[in-house]
């Protein structure tokens, strides 16, 4: 089985919103996913590792990524020099390829090394072990290109983590009542015509 | 993709937002030569497209697949159609439907044995059931009994069906929904935006549609046939175009226009440049003008023949009727000599007629034009992501007065009072169906989507106020995360004046078919019927050719009711 990127970013979109952040954030977050996804990354198990560590606690700025991550794209921050802290780093990375153009950059934690830039995550790095629910990151430009893949597809490895990402989408669903079947779709109750 | 030339911005004249993105106005708008059916119908032909039907199992139960190809000048298409057979008390309309009379998928390409049996699987079910990026469309049909089963005791009769009894219906099924863009696993839209047969909008759930058509026809004969073996005949061919296939929609549609505000412009900045460009005309040439007078009457036959049941669509018909009328009357003694004639006509149409009248004119002056404006077809797509890093560099200052440039008229409407704020849009826990509820009467507020870009924009603009105009976008939005919905919108707004409505999307008297009808009406929709002020059924190809006829006969011409039917 596989997905397509749209329904994995609209997905992505509900997600983050069922865990609480506002829709214009959760919007970002759902661009991360596909660019994520489309640069052979999996985005979609961060995403849902993240949501499931945070369930019911609300975003930390200090170390979500997404809000580092938009403040780095709007061009309100500057990279932290140095080292700073970030909750599943992989899920800064469509944000910094945001912020930086096509100045390729090279993301490092623990002893993983992802080479990144507008067009993608370069192939090699993809293979190293991109999970971590917090970890001490830190950035470098680099002159080296990268040399992206570009997928099409959401594979079905990610068809848990999509189903852990419904969970949290579940909550931006209103429960169903007599009275919102009969009058919020506006539809009769017989379509014989 | 191609985009207007720059000098043509400066040298038209296009009516402006705030009095063409107002919803009473683009709930009055009538298909056109922009519209996608007629697109897709025209490019078919000019490229000699050709048509065939590999497979037709179906048993004397009307169950079964069928499949319809389409082969242009670079690729195949194969729509995919399995019957069913639904007892009448499973059949709806409904999002939250489980069966249908039919489902469809368009598939990309030529499909083997196994890719059939592996739809049979999937597609029947809808959304309970999977595409793969090899599938473009998702698609499923009811039937209107009462039209079917009539229509099949005629022909098993050896009889003709009657035009008076088609024609308030003009369908013998209905979609109720048509998939495309990456649903339930179908391929995204960006694996096939490029290809050139699918320039402009909606191009394969359309072709789907029309080929659906064929289908429809093809299984009500083949039901007779198998009524009537000796003596059931086939549809003739004027009778046949008089069947379109019907569409039932509802809110599921109603939030594309506010989802998509980069397509809206396209398409509305399309059709303002063609208004302009035939405005701009120095004169009208005796082609035009006859042109026009024929469409006029047509689009009277159009009104004559127009029905609903719903008293605001009844009131808005009589309303058409009326300016059609005047407008025959005027051009009998309209004085096309004069410089820039269809400028002074529309002049004057916008001072005398309604907005109905108003808007089907805009439709009828393009109709002699289409060497003049068909090529603003292929401008109307978007990427909606390509606009969507915020920038957060730009001043306050500019901000609040980029605000008061695009949502001025929100400052307009007392969001503290409750008619102001009445709806809320949300999402159903049950088949995930979209609905519009009572803010006041009913729980569902936690849920609201984000649809209310006029509340919105006043929200962004109250707590902007205590921000110093040299601060800066990017620094608000930290401490504001909960507008960046807005900024975005803001900016886009910015760049593409007709991407926003002008209008309150939560008013307590909203009424959710103007939004339908503005997108049906880009489909190249036509008899527009509104079952309440959420729902409505429409009637799409009605007219238009079949592909077995596509070569012979013009589309363009048969997007109106003839003379003398």
């Amino acid at each position: 089985m596989s997905w397509s990127l749209g329904e994995a970013r609209a997905l992505g979109v509900k997600a983050a919103r069922g865990a609480g952040l506002p829709w214009g954030l959760a919007e970002e977050v759902g661009f991360a996913l596909d660019w994520l996804q489309s640069a052979g990354a999996p985005g979609i198990e961060a995403l849902a590792a993240l949501l499931d560590a945070r369930e019911d606690k609300p975003f930390d700025p200090a170390t979500s990524p997404f809000h580092l991550g938009t403040a780095l794209a709007d061009g309100a921050r500057t990279v932290p020099i140095g080292t700073f802290a970030m909750e599943q780093p992989l899920l800064l990375i469509p944000f910094l390829a945001m912020a930086k153009y096509d100045q390729p950059v090279k993301l490092q934690w623990d002893d993983v090394s992802v080479a990144l830039s507008e067009s993608g995550i370069e192939r090699d790095d993809l293979s190293q072990k991109l999970f971590k629910e917090k970890a001490v990151c830190s950035l470098q430009d680099i002159s080296a290109s990268v040399m992206p893949v570009s997928e099409i597809r959401v594979p079905d490895t990610a068809r848990e983590a999509m189903q852990r990402l419904a969970h949290h989408a579940q909550k931006t669903y209103a429960p169903a009542t007599e009275q919102s079947r009969l009058s919020g779709a506006g539809a009769g109750t017989s379509d014989n015509d | 993709m191609p985009t207007k030339p720059d000098q043509e911005a400066d040298l038209l004249k296009l009516r402006p937002a705030s009095q063409v993105m107002r919803l009473a106005r683009m709930g009055s708008f009538h298909q056109s030569r922009l519209s996608f059916m007629r697109v897709l119908l025209r490019r078919l032909k000019q490229e000699n497209w050709t048509f065939d039907r590999p497979i037709w199992r179906i048993d004397e139960n009307g169950v079964g697949v069928a499949t319809y190809s389409a082969t242009g000048p670079e690729r195949t298409y194969t729509l995919i159609a399995f019957a069913h057979d639904l007892p009448d008390e499973l059949r709806s309309d409904r999002v939250i439907a489980e069966a249908w009379d039919a489902t469809f998928t368009l598939f990309d390409g030529v499909p083997t044995d196994a890719d059939i049996e592996r739809l049979r699987e999937n597609v029947p079910l809808q959304e309970a059931g999977r595409l793969t990026g090899d599938e473009l469309v998702l698609s499923r049909a009811n039937r209107s009994v009462r039209l079917f089963q009539y229509v099949k005791d005629c022909l098993a009769n050896g009889d003709q069906p009657d035009a008076e009894v088609i024609e308030p219906v003009g369908y013998l099924m209905r979609t109720t929904a048509v998939y495309g863009s990456g649903k339930f696993g179908a391929a995204d839209r960006e694996r096939w935006a490029d290809r050139p047969e699918f320039a402009g909008s909606f191009q394969p759930e359309l072709l789907s549609v029309w080929l659906i058509r064929a289908f429809t026809i093809d299984l009500v004969e083949h039901m007779a046939r198998m009524a009537a073996p000796d003596k059931a005949v086939t549809i003739n061919d004027e009778l046949r175009r008089r069947f379109g296939v019907g569409n039932s929609t509802g809110l599921g549609m109603a939030p594309f226009l506010l989802n998509h505000p980069s397509l809206v412009h396209a398409w509305i900045d399309a059709r303002e440049t063609a208004l302009a460009r035939v405005r701009a005309l120095e004169r009208a040439d005796q082609a035009g003008r006859s042109t026009f007078n024929d469409v006029v009457r047509r689009a009277q036959i159009n009104a004559e023949n127009w029905t609903s049941e719903h008293p605001l669509q009844i009131e808005k018909v009589r309303e058409l009727r009326s300016d059609l009328t005047k407008l025959a009357t005027h051009l009998e003694n309209f004085d096309f000599t004069t410089a820039r004639p269809w400028d002074a006509l529309f002049r004057w149409v916008e001072d005398s007629l309604g907005v109905e009248g108003q808007e089907q004119v805009v439709s009828l002056l393009l109709e002699p034009y289409g060497a003049l404006i068909d090529d603003l077809a292929e401008t109307m797509c978007a990427n909606e992501h390509e606009r969507f890093r915020i920038n957060g560099g730009v001043k306050i200052g500019l901000i609040k007065a980029q605000l008061s440039e695009c949502y001025g008229w929100a400052n307009r409407i007392d969001f503290d009072q409750p008619k102001a704020i009445a709806r809320v849009w949300y999402v159903s826990e049950e088949k995930l169906e979209p609905r519009l509820g009572e803010r006041f009467e009913e729980p569902i507020e936690p849920y609201e989507q984000p649809l209310s870009p006029g509340r919105d924009a006043r929200r962004m603009m109250a707590d902007l106020e205590t921000w110093d105009d040299q601060d800066t976008l990017g620094r608000f939005l930290m401490r504001h995360p909960e507008h960046r919905h807005t900024a975005r919108r803001l900016h886009l707004t910015q760049a593409l004046p007709y991407a926003e409505i002008n209008d309150n999307t939560i008013d307590a008297h909203l009424l959710p078919i103007d939004l339908l009808r503005c997108k049906l009406s880009f489909f190249g929709a036509t008899r527009f019927d509104p079952r309440s002020d959420r729902w409505v059924r429409i009637t799409m190809f009605q007219g238009a050719p079949f592909p077995n006829e596509l070569g012979q006969l013009d589309p363009d011409d048969l997007a109106y009711p003839p003379v003398g039917v």
